[in-house]
């Protein structure tokens, strides 16, 4: 009979305990994201990158553009990493590889998720010495793209495409047909707007059978815009100070206040997809962002088309630049492959590409006034706005989600109808000052 | 004295006997070394991750940097100056409040139900627990459609028979009731009903037959016999019901996303908020040693009431 080892309890506990002990004494020097150590270059033969991003239509981008840099670098090899979910659950994924240390040597971010956040952690590349090294032409990309990708003065990413926001204006061509309403021009005003919609707008007794209008009311997608389109700010200039009770910004809190109760024509904001009912025809024009198209094309089976957002008081709509971008992670082994990628993905040749592929094409001047470009009536009226967008002004300390997410959430009842919109105003600033006077995220 | 047993000898009842101590053996430690991944498992992956978020409540830790020890800053923080720590519990509570009692009173009744042995009764069942067994991420978006106030199948219903329907998940009233209505229908016809039926199933039919002979009614048998004998069950599945309810997450992350204005915003989607998307791990573990802390004080509770109204059969 073989004899098995005796292991007291005494001894089984005191190994347990000890390996729980180690694990938790270590937690405070291990959580903090490890860096990965450089490999010996010599052994590397080929070299390898890798690339986080979204699963759908951006791994299709990505991968091709990727096929189109090894067909110049074919001693590079470029592994995506893609996770799936909407944009919320990628950034979460994103926010545990970057804290196990196990992010991509490039990763897909946004100028409102995630990027100032990354940055100003130190987690990702300062590309202020390889911008220099490399004399890169800054003026190549729309000025207030560069700018807008800067944190503290230093930049961390060339863009990678660049959009002027919401500030389209999509419309149902056979529902204003049947309406009798000509189609949106630029002799409409926001008052226009609201005027058309109320005609659009069908009832049956209380309930609704079709919309006239879906406004975008969020923060960075909305009202920041609209609020500019009256002559606003909806935050001071240093970024401090949420400024929604001036004259102009009540003004435009006001028209959306009309859109979704006084007049009654929108929607409710909500988890209700707009998109979606845009789709099945329950809405006659919608406020979209320049990536509206692609859906508009592949599933709107209606006559469509798309105008710039009518102008407000100020005699602008507002376009604010939000940029993507692919930034190389400050733990990057490869970070001089890293960046010739990087710069490759800035490009026009890239850019070029982008706009075939149906993404978004590129953060550069050149691009979006190529002539295949501007021959796209669907794109041509998005140019001018680029041209004329500024940058997207975020709070000073870095607390974008935070203070994103109050803001909707406080101003949400103003859109339903809970609070006037003077007091829902103050209540808004009220407690987003909190936020805003916290210490940087 | 733990280790002591009656007797069961000849000698006086009254006399307690220890038991022959066991001498120690080599198939202890093969005991020990089976048991070995378990506890290893238990330390490392539950009581280390309790213990690191313990130690990580006193800090200020963005899970990018090391953590700074900062005392009870994030504790303070919570109960002085987080605009959202007493409303999210708040609505919390009131979920609880909505869910529970609702979801417990309907899982008894489809478990009496399907205790009567009628005709279709597996169908029943099987249907009963379709959506507890629907993955949660579909059910939610069902929900969601069946909600909309101006397109979705409700609000139709309700308005054929001339009754205008609330805007559901869209509106700040009636958004958590919505949301429990999700919890009850998800949960009543699952694990809580099984559990019942098996409680049922186990009260002796001669109780039932010696009541009806004394001329007691359906509703006087449910009450007298089926109530008091199934109140162990009943015990149990309140006691975690409310633990499961104060969870509330799901349905939130995906139907809501808190709102509207904050509606939703219950305590555990305030957490997760904090923690992966304002890299705020170290109030996150605040909050989450917080409601460790009102949970347990709350079981602890039922089970101090348990003895006024829970009936053990056997017991005095």
């Amino acid at each position: 009979m073989t004899q098995t080892p005796s292991v007291s309890r005494r001894t089984l506990l005191k190994s347990a305990a000890a390996a729980a002990a180690v694990a938790v004494a270590d937690a405070g020097d291990t959580l903090a994201a490890p860096s990965r150590q450089p490999v010996n270059p010599t052994l590397a033969q080929e070299t390898k990158l890798t690339i986080n991003g979204r699963t759908g239509s951006n791994q299709e981008q990505f991968e091709a553009l990727i096929a189109l840099y090894r067909e110049s670098h074919p001693d590079v090899s470029i592994e995506g990493q893609y996770f799936s979910g909407a944009n919320q659950e990628y950034f979460q994924k994103l926010a545990v590889l970057f804290a196990g240390g196990t992010e991509a040597d490039i990763v897909f971010l946004t100028s409102i998720e995630g990027y100032y956040d990354y940055a100003a952690r130190g987690q990702l590349l300062n590309l202020d010495d390889l911008i220099a090294r490399d004399a890169v032409d800054l003026s190549e990309w729309f000025a207030a793209a560069i700018e807008m990708d800067k944190v503290d003065g230093s930049t961390y990413a060339l863009p990678l495409w660049a959009h002027p926001s919401i500030v389209g204006l999509y419309y149902n061509q056979d529902l204003l047909d049947a309406a009798g309403i000509g189609t949106p021009d630029d002799t409409w005003t926001l008052d226009t707007l609201l005027d058309n919609a109320e005609a659009l707008t069908k009832r049956q007794g209380r309930a609704v059978e079709q919309f006239g209008l879906s406004p975008a009311h969020e923060y960075f997608n909305g009202l920041t815009q609209l609020v500019d389109s009256y002559g606003g700010d909806a935050l001071s200039e240093d970024g401090t100070t949420l400024t929604l009770d001036s004259e102009e910004s009540r003004a435009a809190v006001q028209w959306l206040a009309d859109a979704f109760q006084g007049r009654s024509v929108s929607p409710l904001p909500g988890q209700q997809d707009r998109a979606q009912l845009m789709s099945s025809q329950k809405i006659a024009l919608y406020a979209g962002g320049y990536w509206e198209r692609w859906s508009a094309r592949t599933a709107w089976e209606f006559n469509w088309g798309v105008v710039p957002m009518p102008v407000g008081p100020a005699g602008t709509n507002g376009p604010t630049l939000q940029t993507d971008m692919l930034p190389i992670s400050a733990h990057s082994d490869q970070q001089d492959a890293a960046w010739e990628f990087h710069k490759f993905l800035s490009s026009k040749e890239a850019g070029l590409k982008m706009y075939e592929l149906n993404a978004i094409p590129s953060a550069r001047a050149d691009v979006w006034s190529d002539p295949i470009l501007t021959a796209d009536e669907t794109h041509a009226i998005w140019a001018p706005l680029m041209d004329a967008a500024g940058p997207l002004r975020y709070p000073a300390n870095l607390r974008l989600r935070e203070f994103e997410i109050n803001v909707n959430q406080e101003l949400s009842n103003i859109w339903l109808g809970n609070k006037d919109v003077d007091q829902g105003i103050a209540d808004t600033i009220s407690s987003t000052q909190k936020i805003l006077d916290q210490p940087r995220g | 004295m733990a280790d002591a047993v009656l007797s069961t000898s000849s000698r006086p009842a009254t006399q307690i006997q220890s038991p022959p101590k066991k001498r120690k053996g080599p198939r202890d430690g093969a005991g020990m070394l089976f048991v070995l991944p378990g506890v290893l498992g238990l330390l490392l992956f539950s009581a280390g991750p309790l213990a690191a978020a313990f130690y990580l409540s006193f800090t200020s830790y963005d899970i990018l940097n090391a953590p700074q020890w900062i005392g009870f800053d994030n504790y303070t923080r919570a109960f002085t100056s987080d605009d959202q720590f007493w409303p999210s519990i708040r609505r919390t509570f009131l979920y609880v409040l909505m869910e529970v009692p609702i979801g417990i009173v309907l899982s008894l009744l489809l478990a009496v139900l399907l205790n009567q042995n009628l005709k279709g009764t597996r169908l029943f069942r099987t249907l009963f627990f379709l959506p507890s067994i629907t993955p949660a991420v579909a059910a939610i978006f069902f929900w969601i459609w069946m909600f909309n106030p101006y397109f979705g199948p409700i609000n139709y219903g309700l308005g054929e028979i001339g009754i205008w329907g609330p805007d559901w998940l869209q509106s700040t009233d009636w958004a958590l009731p919505s949301l429990a209505i999700i919890g009850v229908w998800a949960s009543a016809g699952g694990t809580r009903m099984v559990i019942f039926l098996a409680g049922l199933q186990g009260i002796p039919q001669d109780l039932y037959d010696a009541a009806s002979i004394d001329g007691a009614g359906p509703w006087q048998r449910f009450i007298n016999i089926t109530v008091p004998l199934l109140s162990p069950t009943i015990f149990f599945v309140t006691v975690l019901s409310i633990i499961n309810a104060l969870k509330v997450f799901t349905a939130v992350y995906i139907g809501t996303d808190g709102g509207p204005a904050y509606a939703t915003w219950v305590f555990g989607f305030h957490l997760f908020k904090q923690a992966f998307q304002f890299f705020q791990m170290g109030y996150a573990s605040a909050l989450g040693w917080i409601f460790f802390v009102v949970i347990l004080a709350f079981t602890l509770i039922q089970f101090r009431l348990q003895s006024k109204w829970v009936h053990y059969e056997g017991a005095d």
